[in-house]
């Protein structure tokens, strides 16, 4: 991974690729890497559709090795939805491929001078760059069957649907699984639109011929990643509860806790959880011979996803996550397994984010353009997305327009991007996050790393609303860490609760680079991260004016606690102070 | 529960792999007759039986009337009260949901603080909620030391089951009369009482 691929699809004569070496980015990945290059190299004031952005794809520092659960993809760019900064991140075979094929990342450049879509191969002996217009407007399925044809089944895929074509600000990038299906979406803030917008369709990385990178220290880096493996096997999440009902075992919990947004975040808990709970699902699953045990990459010893089947036994989509399962579920007030799992389905084959796909749905069942409950109409309502009819476009780019179209107060978005699936008023310190990341609205952006082991931004007081803000503070440094080593963000659980866990992740790293980092040098790189995107944003016109929550979530209490969302403006502006 | 409230009794002796069809209604909730005004460590401990070992390092969520509980001995349960259990949750979320973890204050606003002593050993009734890994452990043992779960519930759960669950229904008992799997939800019906103690023995 020494070296970065540059696409010009604007150069004189047609698209032009050319491996330059890492230069100035040495030693990043992931995260780092996307947000570096997004930072220094995109004008912040560009357009998001326009020549100036670029699109980076960057596998994470372990990615291609055989350290367990590291296969993910950094996707980043300036986002169409938010107008910032932006990294989305997703599993499948892309990470493992690319890196083993030796680059660092993919850059996409420029504006292709017509409207043809592009097909992409990399292979170990270079790179083509082709028009194929027989691609266009298809479905991320239909599109990988006719890659299959052509290329087989041992390729791993980076490909948009019909939504990013239209360059739509929901638009994912798909990333293909271990079967080849194109299940693990780059989701948020509109990273499908920007490849639509360089007029590639599809990557095709074909690592044949090349083998697993080498660490610098192959017997350290073995050790480390044995007493990782060990300690990702060791914990309760990562090693009982991810993989016997996924991520949506949180449907139940969350409902409990009265945190549950239900019916476009008007309620705290949904009276239909139990029947899309991750543990109905995962019974549902084994006993339509599908799986409620499943990996979205080689490599990966978590295996929180599985295989939903319809009800004849056929293969419909992969288990859909928690996030999903609660946009289009209790969110629409569906409580309907099989028809969340079609809703899931259709957005990855139109290619779209489930959260901004099922927020939207839930904002235009608000304004009456459909009932809650009504399954049926929130399909067809994806299905108008993937047509571009013009209800379609309005929904496809996402529920801030939405919103805005249809005249709804209630707006669950922050710099133009959705909310997840835990309403901020009943916990708090998701808001905060929420509220100050510069991704917009995400739940991932400050994740559970150890800020007991880290020890970043001073002490938490646990009383006061004012700490929530540290440990938010704490949560986005470590997350931003952890984003650049291509690591999956579940392994958090256990790096949570065991340091020797966490000290495996540094030792695997400092094995494989030769370096001597420690617990200090994965703080700064998080905080290096953070101010890279925090400066860009900046720069594009961001103010704190911007690091706020929809006011509804101040002056309307939710259900059955009714709380209201409480951390004042000035604390969340000393988010940054550090 | 009010001095007027019917029950009737199912016992079921189940011939079944797993107990896996009862668990919807675990996770819905059934109710438990105890002695409240006692906190949640005694009532699991020594009411339920459940070992201290299993509440301090599996049960690592728990909700009393919908309010995330930081210390398991300073929480009383009451008439009335709802008791959700589960085990470790994934997610940021879902870990500043665990008891007394360091992401806690994230979810202050729904806290459970905690109560002064209450009126201890008042005979009582609560709804409790077992998810997860804690439905699939503690279930079984819930099952057969029998829960009160409404009537409507129980008539819902059998009218969702499949041949497969009738064939492992062995020995149906209705009020100590012997019943046909087949024919339960008819007989619970025609009982026409508000809820059913169900106990269901592997």
């Amino acid at each position: 991974m020494d070296k970065i691929l540059r696409i010009d699809m604007g150069a004189e004569g047609g698209p032009k690729a050319s491996a330059v070496p890492v230069g100035p980015y040495a030693g990043l990945g992931g995260r780092a890497l996307t947000s570096a290059i997004i930072s220094k190299e995109v004008p912040p004031l560009c357009h998001a559709l326009g020549a100036d952005n670029k699109l980076v794809l960057a596998p994470g520092l372990l990615s291609g090795t055989i350290a367990a659960v590291s296969g993910r993809l950094s996707v980043g760019c300036k986002s169409p939805l938010t107008g910032g900064i932006k990294e989305a991140n997703a599993g499948g075979q892309a990470a493992q491929t690319l890196a083993r094929l030796g680059y660092a990342a993919i850059v996409l450049e420029g504006k292709p001078k017509d409207d043809s879509v592009y097909k992409v191969v990399i292979n170990k002996d270079g790179v083509t760059i082709t028009p194929d217009n027989t691609l266009k407007l298809l479905g991320n399925y239909a599109l990988i069957d006719k890659v299959k044809q052509a290329y087989g089944d041992k390729v791993a895929c980076i490909s948009i649907g019909p939504a990013g074509e239209m360059k739509m600000s929901s638009a994912s990038v798909a990333c293909t699984d271990m079967e080849m299906r194109p299940t693990r979406h780059a989701g948020r803030g509109g990273v499908g639109a920007v490849m639509g917008a360089k007029g590639v369709k599809v990557i095709i990385l074909d690592d044949s011929g090349t083998k697993m990178r080498e660490p610098s220290n192959p017997a350290a880096f073995q050790e480390a990643n044995k007493k990782w493996v060990e300690g990702l096997k060791r914990h309760a999440v990562t090693g009982e509860g991810l993989p016997a009902y996924g991520t949506n075992v949180l449907t139940n919990v969350l409902n409990e806790a009265g945190g549950y947004p239900t019916r476009n975040f008007s309620s705290g808990r949904f009276e239909g959880h139990d029947k899309i709970s991750g543990e109905t699902q995962a019974a549902l699953e084994v006993k339509r011979q599908g799986s409620a045990t499943h990996g979205c990459h080689r490599g990966c010893i978590i295996q929180c996803s599985g295989i939903f089947n319809d009800k004849d036994g056929n293969y419909l989509t992969k288990q859909p996550e928690y996030e999903t399962v609660w946009s289009h579920g209790g969110n629409c007030g569906i409580d309907d397994l099989d028809a969340i799992a079609m809703l899931d389905r259709l957005d990855d084959d139109y290619g779209v984010d489930t959260i901004e796909m099922g927020a939207t749905i839930g904002v235009a069942m608000e304004a009456g353009v459909a009932k809650f409950g009504d399954a049926q109409a929130a399909i067809n309502l994806v299905h108008e997305v993937g047509q571009g009819t013009p209800l379609g476009r309005i929904l496809g780019n996402g529920a801030a327009v939405t919103g805005k179209v249809f005249g709804v107060e209630r707006v669950p978005v922050v710099k133009g991007q959705s909310m997840p699936a835990y309403d901020p008023r009943a916990v708090m310190g998701i808001g905060v996050t929420y509220a100050t990341s510069p991704m917009g609205a995400d739940h991932t952006s400050g994740y559970a790393v150890a800020a007991n082991i880290l020890n970043v931004g001073g002490s938490v007081d646990p009383l006061k609303p004012e700490g929530q803000v540290d440990l938010s503070r704490n949560l986005q440094i470590a997350t931003a860490a952890v984003d650049s080593t291509g690591m999956c963000l579940f392994v958090a659980f256990a790096v949570l609760d065991q340091p020797d866990t966490f000290q495996a992740l540094i030792d695997m790293i400092n094995a494989f680079y030769g370096l001597s980092l420690t617990a200090d040098s994965v703080v700064e790189l998080g905080k290096s991260v953070l101010k890279n995107e925090r400066d860009f944003n900046e720069r594009a016109g961001f103010t704190s004016a911007h690091d706020r929550l929809p006011e509804f979530f101040k002056s309307e209490t939710l259900p059955p606690h009714n709380v209201t969302f409480t951390v004042k403006d000035q604390d969340l502006d000393k988010l940054f102070n550090w | 529960m009010s001095a007027r409230t019917t029950q009737t009794v199912v016992r079921i002796s189940w011939q079944g792999e797993n107990l896996e069809a009862f668990f919807p209604i675990l996770r819905e909730g059934v109710l438990l007759t105890a002695q409240t005004g006692c906190s949640i460590r005694r009532l699991l401990c020594d009411q339920l039986g459940i070992p201290g070992e299993y509440v301090d390092n599996r049960i690592n969520t728990i909700f009393l009337d919908g309010r995330a509980v930081d210390d398991v001995d300073r929480s009383m349960v009451r008439d009335g009260s709802s008791l959700a259990l589960s085990a470790a949750m994934p997610g940021l979320v879902g870990a500043t949901m665990r008891k007394g973890g360091i992401l806690a204050s994230m979810r202050d606003g729904i806290t459970h603080r905690g109560d002064n002593p209450c009126t201890p050993g008042k005979q009582g009734s609560l709804r409790l909620k077992l998810y997860n890994m804690v439905v699939s452990e503690l279930g079984p043992d819930i099952l057969k030391t029998g829960v009160l779960v409404e009537a409507g519930r129980i008539a819902r759960l059998f009218a969702d089951q499949t041949g497969d669950f009738w064939k492992a229904c062995g020995a149906c008992r209705v009020d100590d009369r012997q019943v046909e799997p087949a024919h339960l939800s008819k007989t619970l019906s025609q009982e026409g009482s508000d809820l059913v103690r169900l106990v269901v023995t592997p």
